[in-house]
């Protein structure tokens, strides 16, 4: 049975839309799957709407952090999958696999049927990402996914 | 035929949207009855296709991902 993790990242800024604002990264031996993305803002009320896309990468990312994927079960071993958030390079952004917009006040939440998860792609280094693809005013986000390896 | 729901958007815990899957890019939209968004219909597969150009060819995005994994061994 495929384990399950979360990854997470809180206060990231949505200004970007080049590089990863959270992501999961397989490898030549695991391919991840995400079932659950959820993105909010805990940031003062206001108005504001940013659109996210969730897409595959190739290359390494550079810069930001890389978040160390929880497991869902405790007694699970650490995943082979790495996470990273906020990048500043690196990576390139490819196939987009879902779009959603979300105003600041709202907390989006995605949920995949089973069977229906966002695969990614086999090989070193390939990601699955959430971008900004634009805000109308940038702020800071509060994001997670759910995955499975 | 039924389409198949392949994911649900909730915005502030309250269900808001489905979405669909093509079965040939693995790609997922937020589906909207009415709204004017064309997508195919694969008789093969037996599911929608989001009808780019690429995806109106028969290639289901499974097998693409099985083909993946034989090829990295």
């Amino acid at each position: 049975m495929a384990r399950c993790y979360s990854v997470v990242t809180t206060g990231q800024s949505n200004t970007g839309t080049t590089y990863p604002l959270l992501g999961i990264v397989g490898s030549a031996a695991i391919r991840p799957m995400i079932y659950d993305v959820m993105v909010g803002s805990k940031a003062a009320p206001a108005d504001y709407a940013c659109g996210y896309d969730i897409a595959r990468s190739t290359g390494a990312s550079t810069g930001g952090t890389t978040p160390t994927p929880s497991p869902l079960i405790p007694t699970d071993p650490a995943s082979t999958t790495t996470g990273v958030a906020g990048a500043t390079g690196g990576s390139t952004k490819s196939t987009v696999l879902l779009s959603f917009s979300v105003n600041q006040r709202a907390t989006f939440r995605w949920v995949a049927s089973p069977g229906s998860e966002l695969v990614c792609t086999l090989g070193a280094n390939c990601g699955l990402n959430i971008f900004s693809n634009g805000a109308s005013t940038a702020f800071n986000a509060d994001m997670a996914l759910l995955f499975q390896e | 035929m039924a389409q198949k729901v392949t994911g649900l958007c909730f915005e502030n815990d309250r269900e808001t949207a489905e979405t669909r899957q093509c079965v040939h890019c693995g790609r997922h939209w937020i589906y909207r009855p009415g709204s004017g968004r064309k997508f195919g219909w694969c008789m093969n597969c037996g599911g929608i296709h989001c009808a780019r150009p690429e995806c109106c060819v028969c290639d289901p995005w499974q097998r693409k991902i099985e083909a993946e994994a034989r090829a990295m061994g």
